[in-house]
């Protein structure tokens, strides 16, 4: 009986001691430890309730953990079950939850910084532990002293950090000064997807670059106006009447004029994402080093020129024909493209999982949707000089967690900076069914979480490597800045502003959106 | 025991037992006369105090600081007195510019909004009281867009007025573009609005119009008054109050105009045709700008004070004071005079 006794307690500390192994205690890629110079400060960390075992690892004894997310659905859903993987391999050690229901309290990014801040001062019982935002804002929350640097946790957790284990771009923007005020999860942007069975049966390939995009979208509105335009629908709630999976000839008459790619000023795809990166692939920069605002150039013009060119062509423009009717509403293209009535139509990363499943549906005899969708590479999308570098660029949003300054606990603090490298660590999985790109260079090179993962084959590897990636430099001016631009995206592709010349509309939201900056600054 | 301490406390106060026995009964009858008052009103005045008394306590105290919300700080460094209120009499600051613009626009809607959602309903009103066949139906049907949400409503005025597949312009064979032309989407604006609003003042004006005293009609009939003269004369002086209060919602309302205005202005690239106070207020505090939430409570307060003024210069118009016993006074005059 003795016996069998200390059979079963060395069992159970066996089983221990692997659990131990498997609940990650390393580092966000290599085994070194953390360099010095990013420890940064120890700040307000008073409470000293953090034990260690003979190791030297931490004693995390159910540290539980509140965390406030800037990403709403569907990436929340998907983020809520990669901290529900976390709640279990941790069990007994750290727990994140909501007390309204959940693991994770998500908030839109327009309203959660303004609430975030107020909670951290004014409610502090209540405010995150963790806060999961944006990259490029971490400068801005710094600067308000709401966030602390997460090195000396990332040490104490044992975790080894050292800046090349993530995207130069992406890494840099955690930092203010020599301190890491956060890890880079991932970043996304918007994308563009092609009818690849409509451009075959109308003898046209998928475009790769501009010209070719502007060359492809002529060839279509010549064959419609030639009444040669061959369609066909995938989703029968768009198509009136008939079977939508039969080939057809699109009717000018009829259906109106043909916009092989439809778009709106007023969306975010565009004004988020695509003029971003129409700015970045001319050569322009939206902010100077200082975080001013420097978009009125002539880079940046040429950027914005493209996207008047697509809805208002001229005699200089690439396109003979518009490509989008002017002044359209959100989600310009979404219905055209299920019903066959264009063949481009630009979606966020996170829609791609339903467009993709979506057009899944469709024809499945004729191959599935390997043959009736196609994404686009943003890269040399929107310039028309691909001899130099930037013309690879894409822009986009990077995602960042911080710990927050309310947390005095040191446990808590270290938990936090466990749970942080977790998301660096899992940012491949199930994060990519959301179309994020992994800020973790360990994690793009891994094979079982990123290459091979299902969602990486079918769509985010057509979206560029993360390293093309440029996020909008860490300003603490960030939305004047990006309101300012804004301002002059709209208005340069209006229908009312098209007697307008881009650069004065450039200038003008630049110089109000200095005026409002200084303003601030003389408050 | 408690009657010794009485009683020695009154001899040495030199107050009689009947005198206490008065005060304590004085007490009491204070005490039930408001104490089911008090008992009623508990609820609403908790919401006044925790919703209205201590915001506006609060934004005057903040409008008079650079209140910064992500370091609330209210000492030396931050007071700023009435800096704030000084930099939005002046246009040549953004916040000055914006808010001037703002009242401007606002303004304007009222003007030609309030006129729109009196007038309109009322005349519904005196239609449907002269009850046509189908009347109840015409009621429900005048009621009805006040029931559905106005972001529905609105999602739904923004498909029919589109430019390139919306209803209206297909139905008219016209190419309006609706929702980028500032002129257009200030009209849809205002036709939106009046439609959504219209409801809640035709029920008020039907409620009273079937109060008016038929006799009162009927004796000006006789004496020869007719059609309009007769609702002039007889039918509005009966429905005044109503229709003071429902001015008075309606252009205090409409100072904060802003829900239908964001739905419909979406596509607007010109601000200045779009940017009302609220909206102005709304856009300052997005994302980042923690430091502004001084000026912004700032911008608030005097919106306050323009309410104020609006109410106070409608009471003065219309001559109109509050006083529940007013009617009666006038009921006992009327009765003496008799």
């Amino acid at each position: 009986m003795k016996k069998a006794t200390h059979l079963l307690t060395m069992v159970l500390a066996v089983t221990l001691l692997a659990a131990c192994e498997t609940a990650p205690q390393s580092s966000s890629g290599g085994d070194g430890g953390i360099d010095d110079k990013y420890l940064g400060e120890w700040k307000d960390d008073s409470v000293d309730d953090l034990q260690f075992d003979n190791d030297g690892n931490p004693i995390l004894n159910n540290v539980e953990l509140k965390m406030w997310s800037t990403v709403t659905n569907p990436d929340a859903e998907y983020q809520d079950q990669i901290i529900a993987d976390f709640n279990k391999a941790y069990e007994g050690q750290i727990k994140l939850s909501y007390t309204g229901g959940g693991v994770c309290y998500h908030e839109s990014r327009f309203s959660i910084y303004g609430n975030f801040a107020k909670t951290v001062n004014q409610d502090p019982e209540n405010a995150p532990d963790v806060f999961y935002g944006y990259g490029e804002r971490i400068g801005a929350i710094t600067n308000q002293d709401l966030i602390v640097p997460v090195g000396p946790y990332l040490k104490m957790a044992n975790i080894g950090f050292q800046k090349d284990y993530f995207e130069t771009k992406l890494i840099d923007n955690c930092f203010v000064g020599d301190n890491l005020y956060g890890l880079p999860i991932s970043v996304d942007t918007a994308h563009t997807l092609a009818r690849k069975d409509i451009l075959e049966k109308n003898g046209l390939t998928v475009p790769t670059n501009y010209l070719e995009l502007t060359d492809v979208c002529d060839k279509l509105v010549e064959k419609a106006n030639a009444g040669e335009l061959w369609v066909r629908g995938n989703d029968t709630a768009y198509v009136a009447k008939g079977d939508p999976t039969e080939w057809r000839k699109y009717s000018v008459a009829i259906e109106g004029p043909y916009y092989p790619f439809p778009i709106s000023n007023g969306d975010m795809w565009i004004y988020d994402y695509y003029a971003e990166t129409a700015a970045l692939q001319n050569g322009g920069v939206l902010c100077d080093k200082s975080g001013m605002p420097s978009f009125a150039s002539p880079e940046v013009a040429g950027g914005l020129q493209i996207l008047r060119d697509w809805i208002f062509p001229t005699e200089t423009s690439s396109n003979k024909y518009a490509m989008s009717a002017p002044d359209l509403n959100y989600d310009a293209g979404a219905k055209d493209f299920y019903a066959g009535t264009c063949s481009f139509y630009l979606d966020g990363a996170w829609g791609l999982y339903v467009d993709t499943a979506k057009l899944d549906t469709m024809y499945i005899g004729e191959g599935g949707s390997k043959d009736n969708l196609a994404i686009i590479n943003p890269s040399k999308l929107l310039c028309k000089d691909y001899s130099k570098d930037y013309s690879k660029e894409i822009f986009g949003d990077s995602h960042a967690i911080s710990l927050v300054k309310n947390t005095t606990s040191r446990a808590k603090r270290v938990a936090g900076a466990i749970f942080s490298n977790y998301l660096a660590e899992h940012s491949g999985g199930l994060w990519t069914k959301a179309g994020h790109l992994p800020a973790s260079t360990v994690v793009q090179q891994s094979t079982d979480d990123y290459l091979d993962n299902p969602y990486y084959q079918k769509y985010v590897q057509y979206f560029g490597t993360t390293d093309l990636y440029q996020t909008m430099p860490v300003s603490v001016y960030y939305d004047y800045v990006m309101n300012g631009y804004h301002t002059a995206l709209k208005q340069a592709t209006s229908s009312i502003y098209t007697s307008r010349n881009i650069i004065d509309l450039l200038s003008d939201a630049q110089e109000d959106a200095v005026q409002r900056i200084n303003d601030i600054k003389g408050l | 025991m408690a009657f010794k301490w009485l009683k020695k406390n009154y001899r040495e106060s030199e107050v009689t037992l009947s005198d206490y026995a008065l005060d304590l009964e004085r007490k009491k009858r204070t005490f039930s006369k408001y104490a089911v008052g008090i008992l009623f009103m508990l609820p609403y005045l908790a919401m006044f105090v925790t919703f209205f008394l201590y915001p506006l306590i609060s934004g005057l105290i903040i409008s008079l600081f650079k209140y910064n919300i992500a370091n609330p700080v209210f000492d030396a460094t931050t007071w700023r007195g009435f800096t704030n209120y000084e930099k939005l009499f002046t246009t040549s600051t953004s916040f000055g510019a914006d808010f001037w613009n703002g009242i401007r626009l606002t303004l304007l809607f009222v003007v030609i909004i309030v006129p729109c959602q009196i007038l309109i309903p009322l005349g519904l009103a005196y239609l449907v009281n002269l009850k046509p066949k189908g009347s109840a139906f015409f009621r429900t049907v005048l009621y009805l867009p006040s029931i559905f949400p106005q972001t529905a409503t609105g999602l739904i005025f923004l498909n029919m007025f589109n430019l390139n597949y919306g209803f209206i312009n297909s139905f008219f064979g016209t190419s309006t573009n609706w929702l980028s032309d500032p002129t257009y989407n200030t009209i849809l604006i205002i036709i939106f609005t009046v439609w959504a609003g219209c409801g809640g003042n035709f029920l008020i004006f039907y409620a009273a119009l079937q109060n008016c005293d038929s006799t009162l009609n009927e004796a000006a009939a006789i004496d020869g008054c007719k059609g309009f003269r007769r609702f002039i004369s007889i039918t509005l002086p009966q429905i005044k109050p109503q229709l003071v209060i429902c001015l008075f919602t309606t252009s205090i309302g409409m100072m904060n105009f802003y829900g239908q205005i964001y739905m419909l202005g979406a596509y607007q690239v010109d601000s200045s045709v779009k940017l009302t106070v609220i909206y102005v207020i709304q856009n300052l505090i997005t994302g980042t700008n923690f430091e502004v939430y001084g000026m912004v409570s700032a911008m608030a307060v005097l919106l306050g004070v323009f309410i104020a003024m609006i109410s106070i210069t409608q009471l003065v118009v219309t001559k109109d004071r509050k006083g529940g016993s007013k009617h009666a006074e006038q009921y006992q005059e009327a009765l003496k005079r008799s």
